[in-house]
């Protein structure tokens, strides 16, 4: 998987884990932690220094989202 | 870095009477305050069934997420929101983890579609959020990482 699309992985899996039904919360979150884990595999980053460092590029993905749901709404 | 356990009214209360914000504001505050304080209080409340009190922390989580989305599309947000944000915030993880330590009747979670583990993931989830929201990191540490992470790719 290239580099880029690791990372938009990452921020859909955070957002799917955000807004996941009730049983699927933790299948959610183990996905998001095993792309976590292969993007942070070979360096001494650890899962919440890389979610951090992401914090803006999660912001401006999810904004989008809401903006597409909306959007989506009122078609 | 949580709040001390003095209740999210007593927070917001707190902030109204010391924050410059606006009257509009303000409201917004004492509304979002006072339905977080009665979700707060149910979660707490040991008369009421364990799943009980985990839909009121599902629904203070929910309160939690609305004003994120405000905020967002709100972009960028105001200073006053994200005070408020991190109080509750603080709040929602605080109960997650009471009603997490509790260890509850999972056989009642099951009817909610839940289980202790989807009730820890979720407090992940939240602790994810209040670190993206409010803690701080260094521009050039930020960049730092991600080049590690993805290299000059992204």
């Amino acid at each position: 998987m290239a580099r880029c699309e690791e990372l938009e992985a990452v921020l859909q899996a955070q957002f799917e884990l955000e807004y996941a039904e009730p049983d699927a919360l933790d299948q959610r979150l183990r996905r998001l932690n095993f792309l976590l884990d292969q993007v942070i595999a070979d360096t001494p980053l650890t899962r919440l220094d890389l979610l951090s460092a992401l914090r803006d590029r999660y912001k401006e993905y999810k904004r989008a989202q809401l903006l597409a749901e909306a959007k989506r709404r009122t078609v | 870095m949580w709040l001390e356990p003095v209740g999210v009214c007593t927070y917001i209360t707190r902030m109204i009477a010391t924050a410059p914000t606006s009257e509009s504001v303000k409201e917004r505050w004492r509304t979002a305050g006072r339905f977080a304080g009665v979700l707060e209080a149910e979660v707490k409340a040991q008369r009421n069934p364990f799943a009980t009190r985990v839909v009121s922390w599902f629904n203070l989580c929910r309160v939690c997420q609305d004003l994120e989305e405000q905020m967002l599309l709100a972009d960028p947000a105001s200073t006053d929101d994200q005070r408020l944000h991190r109080v509750l915030l603080s709040t929602a993880i605080a109960s997650g983890e009471g009603l997490l330590l509790e260890q509850g009747d999972a056989e009642a979670l099951k009817a909610l579609r839940l289980s202790p583990e989807a009730l820890a993931a979720k407090v992940d989830s939240l602790r994810i959020t209040f670190a993206q929201w409010h803690t701080e990191i260094k521009p050039e540490r930020q960049a730092a990482i991600l080049q590690e992470a993805f290299g000059g790719q992204v």
